[in-house]
């Protein structure tokens, strides 16, 4: 039976993978995040040419587990540059070929969000933008966009939390982020307990998730504290 | 890319989709019974109920179902001897089917996400509809029936539909614990002959197709149940 000292070893064992996992998830996050707002720009556009190839795109990454895609880019992309521009991308990190599959899947999984809370923003606010004299991008900028992301931050907190869960799918390529530790462990010590060594990963994943959770509602309270006054004087 | 390979990868792949489907059929309705349970529990008095409710649904959504389904592959055996040895059943567990950790582990895990849908759909009734089929007269279980549940999934069936879409993208982790599902069968065909990008972009296909498809259908689906809201508003 496993002791008390035993367990803190596992967790610290599995702690050595969290860097990994946290810079994997924040840099996936910012690349993917600023696709996303021009992923789901290009599809507001009303120019066709850039509206339907993105929206096939949207289309396609919706409908494809991360798991596929990550193994689809995996080995697609080095056959893809070998053939168009000859070079060999063997030897680039792992990590790499996970940023671009989590970048471009978030990048237009996330228009999918801001899209239909860029719509939801009424029709007023915009002419009474231009009618003050803003320009195009101050309408946007400073009028739309702040809006939007009072109604989108739920579920983009929602989405960062899906983020971490799927990064634990990264260890099937063989990367040493926080479930590539777990997989270790359970391969190379033949004494650790696989149900142990998942259920201390899980806790782990457990409380990053109930952090993001407390940051992501401590920004909405934030962001909406305008809306708040609006309802205690009544003037909504 | 040589696309004979291709194609015959697609017709190989296209096979296990009706067991694909079909197991995440299976999942999604014993997930939506578990799920009104969890419903009905969160609505409980008892507040060392309320509280461990919250735990437990705080863990499954906490945790990512590959974790899960791993702990469930390892862990269900062990119970399973445990409760056999306790009571006599006399199963062998030597030889438990992994797809039974599948379906514990996902059901538990989309339970604890449907319980928000359904308390959702069924909070979103105004309670004047529940008023006014009172004072029509109507008992606890008319009131039930005829009004507060047709009206609730109306509300839900879109979300549920759409949380089987999500379902059947989720069970291509089933791959881990050698349940064969869509992606499976492509990383088993990529096995046999070698060739990774043309089984994998047919399981992408695969995929595309099945998606798109079913979205249709649930947005049709869905026109049909929205159509006296419609009414109301022209």
């Amino acid at each position: 039976m496993h002791n008390f000292s035993d367990v803190i070893g596992l967790f610290k064992q599995l702690l050595t993978g969290l860097p990994i996992t946290l810079g994997f998830i924040i840099s996936s996050w910012i690349i993917g995040f600023s696709l996303s707002v021009l992923v789901t720009a290009g599809r507001l556009s009303p120019r066709r040419w850039l509206r339907y190839p993105l929206d096939v795109l949207v289309s396609f990454t919706r409908s494809i587990p991360i798991v596929l895609q990550l193994f689809l880019v995996y080995y697609g992309l080095p056959a893809l540059v070998q053939t168009l521009i000859g070079v060999d991308l063997n030897d680039v990190n792992k990590m790499i070929f996970c940023i671009i599959t989590f970048s471009i899947y978030y990048g237009s999984y996330l228009s999918e969000i801001l899209r239909p809370a860029y719509l939801s923003v009424r029709k007023e606010q915009h002419d009474a933008a231009y009618g003050l004299g803003y320009t195009k991008f101050q309408t946007n900028f400073h009028v739309i966009v702040p809006q939007m992301f009072s109604i989108a931050l739920p579920s983009l907190g929602n989405e960062v939390i899906n983020l971490v869960h799927q990064s634990s799918i990264l260890f099937v390529l063989g990367t040493v982020d926080l479930m590539g530790q777990a997989d270790m462990i359970i391969t190379t010590d033949y004494t650790s307990s696989p149900l142990l060594t998942y259920f201390c990963a899980g806790m782990i994943y457990w409380g990053l998730t109930i952090v993001i959770t407390a940051v992501v509602h401590s920004i909405e309270r934030y962001v909406d504290r305008y809306k708040q006054s609006d309802l205690e004087g009544g003037t909504i | 890319m040589s696309s004979h390979i291709f194609v015959g990868d697609f017709w190989t792949i296209w096979k296990v989709v009706p067991q694909t489907l079909g197991l995440s059929f299976l999942i999604l309705i014993l997930a939506t019974l578990l799920g009104s349970l969890f419903w009905q529990i969160q609505e409980s008095r008892h507040t060392a109920i309320k509280f461990l409710y919250h735990a437990f649904s705080s863990y499954f959504r906490g945790v990512p179902l590959l974790i899960h389904l791993l702990i469930f592959y390892y862990g269900l055996p062990i119970v399973i001897k445990a409760l056999s040895d306790q009571f006599n059943w006399g199963v062998s567990t030597n030889q438990l089917n992994p797809i039974y950790a599948v379906i514990v582990s996902y059901t538990l895990y989309s339970a604890s996400f449907l319980a928000e849908i359904i308390r959702g759909s069924f909070k979103s009734v105004g309670t004047d509809q529940l008023e006014a089929a009172s004072a029509l007269g109507y008992t606890g279980t008319q009131r039930f029936f005829a009004v507060w549940l047709p009206q609730a999934l109306s509300e839900a069936l879109p979300k549920i539909l759409n949380y089987y879409t999500l379902l059947i993208r989720q069970l291509s982790l089933a791959f881990l614990v050698s349940v064969v599902d869509i992606f499976a069968k492509a990383k088993l065909e990529t096995a046999a002959n070698d060739r990774y990008i043309e089984a994998f972009c047919a399981a992408a296909i695969v995929y595309w197709i099945l998606c798109v498809v079913l979205t249709l259908i649930f947005s049709k689906v869905e026109h049909y149940l929205r159509r006296y809201d419609r009414s109301v508003l022209a």
